[in-house]
């Protein structure tokens, strides 16, 4: 699989007098997990909406390659894939026609996921029929991913998608976001959880409108001058 | 966007909309059941009422051709005849319980179609101040003697023609005979004019009735396309899809779907009342319900909280109506709220649902109407685009 790469540079974000970053700085590559850990509001959401090109940056570079080749972020979109904190399902629509609303690609190979795919491994074709409406929370959650990844990103940003699932729910899809990246693909995932961080192999800490790289370690050392 | 996408969205986007429609009718059917209630009880206020003109008669000798004369005026006639006493008439003349009075002589019934007797068959009282009504029952009474001039030919023709000629009580027959004797109803078409607009009160109350459930459903279920609207427009994005298809993927199926239930609506009316189908009419129903969901479907876009959205568009509904005069005529309301009304979108397709019901569409009204569904169409566009962009900064 194709290197991939995402550069950014010198990130300046406000909205009017409340600022988010000043020259911010992050770099990640094909493989990284990435945990993105901070305070509420400190920009975990914005830094994703920028990524994902949903928020425009004031200030700042973003570079996204493949193999050396940058990619324009306007035309990022065909490489990136967003799950939101709130599920963006059709909840009357059943799994499948959910992933054919998002599926770009040719529905045969769509089906083969299905079967044999990461969407088998999220575990979501014995429901592929079911309403959404009809389906539980975690089950929902699943099928959010899997329209995230049915068109196989490059990029797959997370935005708290593991907030209020049990723990079954929330090992699997941590399990299947290790191996997604394994694959050679970037994975960026907000979260407050512990065990979402243990799953990745990067964490950044966002605070003072700057993003930092922290060596691995738990969410009590991170804050630890917090408490 | 490749085409063949666009054309999978907009398929997912048409089962969505088929889905919605069991909670749409059921929403249609609740606010129906509402509005019905409240349009019989305005009906009944003030629909009977407006429409005829309140007289008082004097008559003690009241005879069996007098009542059948009556029963025909009550059916043809814009006029309800009560029986009084000569004091207490007058009394109700004062009080403007009764726009006049006719005072019926007792005399020989030959005294009418007799020119040289000095005898009043019927004497008229109105009350000076009320001109529009005097002039008005005025005209009906000059009306009323011709019939009654023709009656008493007859009565007069019968007996002299077969003087043992009885008649013990008023019957069936009688009833179409006058009928055929006082002809009018042969000889001309009754077409009557409200202050409302050019339609019966009945096509006018069910057209404001129409209007209200159209604005009052629409207005809740456009609720259900606002879950989580925030996230639907980021991850749309995510897939190339355009402002415009997103813009369209929103709210043309709910459009679509609410303006195909109006003129279902409005065709089975149309073939239960007329055995046939009046297709102005349904092209007029279609641009009315637009131009209401248009208007709905702007608030929704200016208030992006769900809840709140739906209560500003049920009171901005209900606001929009008092305005137009569907809730209340007019006539009943100060002058300046009548010179409002030009301005207000509501008022165009209300009387164009009340025009469908009555088979007689007014093209001004709806070139009006059409107006105002593109100004607010493009308002609700500019706003969506604006909104949309302020939505990604604001998350």
């Amino acid at each position: 699989m194709s290197n991939i790469s995402l550069d950014i540079n010198g990130l300046y974000k406000a909205y009017k007098k409340n600022i988010i970053f000043t020259d911010a700085n992050m770099s990640v590559k094909g493989g990284d997990c990435i945990a993105l850990v901070g305070e509420n509001g400190c920009g975990k959401s914005t830094l994703i909406n920028i990524i994902a090109n949903i928020i425009k940056l004031d200030k700042g570079t973003i570079t996204f390659k493949i193999d050396d080749e940058e990619i324009p972020m306007n035309k990022a979109w065909e490489y990136v894939s967003y799950v939101p904190q709130h599920n963006s399902l059709i909840d009357t629509l059943s799994a499948y026609d959910n992933l054919l609303f998002w599926y770009q690609g040719d529905r045969k190979k769509l089906n083969q996921d299905i079967k044999e795919g990461f969407i088998k491994e999220l575990g979501i074709d014995q429901y592929i029929n079911k309403r959404v409406n009809r389906m539980s929370g975690g089950m929902q959650k699943r099928v959010s991913i899997a329209c995230a990844l049915a068109n196989n990103p490059r990029i797959l940003l997370l935005d708290e998608a593991n907030a209020s699932l049990d723990i079954v729910c929330k090992l699997q899809i941590q399990k299947m976001l290790q191996k997604y990246a394994a694959m050679g693909n970037i994975v960026i995932h907000s979260t407050h959880e512990e065990g979402d961080i243990g799953v990745c192999n990067k964490i950044f800490y966002i605070a003072d409108q700057k993003i930092t790289e922290v060596p691995m370690t738990s969410l009590k050392d991170i804050f630890k001058d917090k408490l | 966007m490749s085409k063949s996408y666009k054309s999978q969205f907009y398929r997912i986007i048409f089962k969505k909309s088929m889905r919605d429609i069991p909670r749409i009718l059921g929403v249609i059917l609740i606010v129906a059941i509402l509005c019905a209630t409240l349009v019989l009880g305005v009906v009944a206020i003030f629909g009977e009422d407006v429409a005829k003109i309140n007289a008082a008669y004097v008559f003690e000798d009241e005879d069996d051709w007098f009542s059948v004369g009556l029963k025909y005026m009550a059916k043809g006639a814009n006029v309800n005849l009560r029986k009084y006493d000569k004091d207490d008439a007058i009394d109700a003349l004062y009080d403007k319980e009764v726009a006049a009075v006719l005072i019926i002589n007792d005399g020989d019934e030959s005294d009418s179609i007799n020119p040289s007797l000095p005898v009043d068959s019927v004497k008229v009282m109105y009350y000076d101040s009320d001109q529009f009504i005097t002039s008005m029952f005025g005209t009906i009474v000059n009306a009323g003697v011709s019939d009654y001039l023709v009656l008493n030919a007859t009565r007069k023709a019968i007996k002299v023609t077969d003087p043992d000629y009885s008649r013990p009580d008023v019957n069936d027959m009688e009833d179409v005979l006058m009928d055929y004797l006082i002809g009018r109803n042969h000889c001309y078409k009754r077409v009557v004019f409200y202050d409302s607009g050019d339609i019966p009160i009945k096509h006018y109350y069910l057209g404001n009735g129409m209007a209200l459930i159209i604005l009052l459903s629409a207005s809740v279920a456009m609720g259900f396309t606002k879950n989580d609207e925030k996230n639907f427009v980021k991850t749309a994005k995510r897939t190339g899809i355009s402002k415009f298809d997103l813009f369209m993927a929103k709210y043309a199926p709910f459009m679509g779907l609410f303006s195909i239930i109006a003129v279902i609506g409005m065709a089975v009316f149309q073939y239960i009342s007329w055995d046939e189908l009046y297709v102005e009419g349904l092209l007029a129903t279609f641009i009315a319900t637009l131009v209401l969901l248009s208007l709905v479907i702007l608030i929704h876009e200016i208030v992006p909280d769900k809840t709140v959205s739906t209560l500003c568009c049920i009171f901005a509904s209900i606001i929009g109506m008092f305005l137009s005069g569907n809730i209340i005529p007019h006539s009943f309301l100060p002058d300046v709220i009548a010179q409002i009304s030009d301005f207000v979108i509501t008022k165009y397709p209300t009387r164009m649902y009340g025009q469908s019901f009555f088979g007689q569409i007014n093209y001004a009204t709806m070139g009006y109407a059409a107006i105002g569904l593109v100004i607010t169409f493009g308002l609700t566009f500019l706003v969506s685009f604006v909104r949309g962009k302020m939505s990604y900064e604001n998350s």
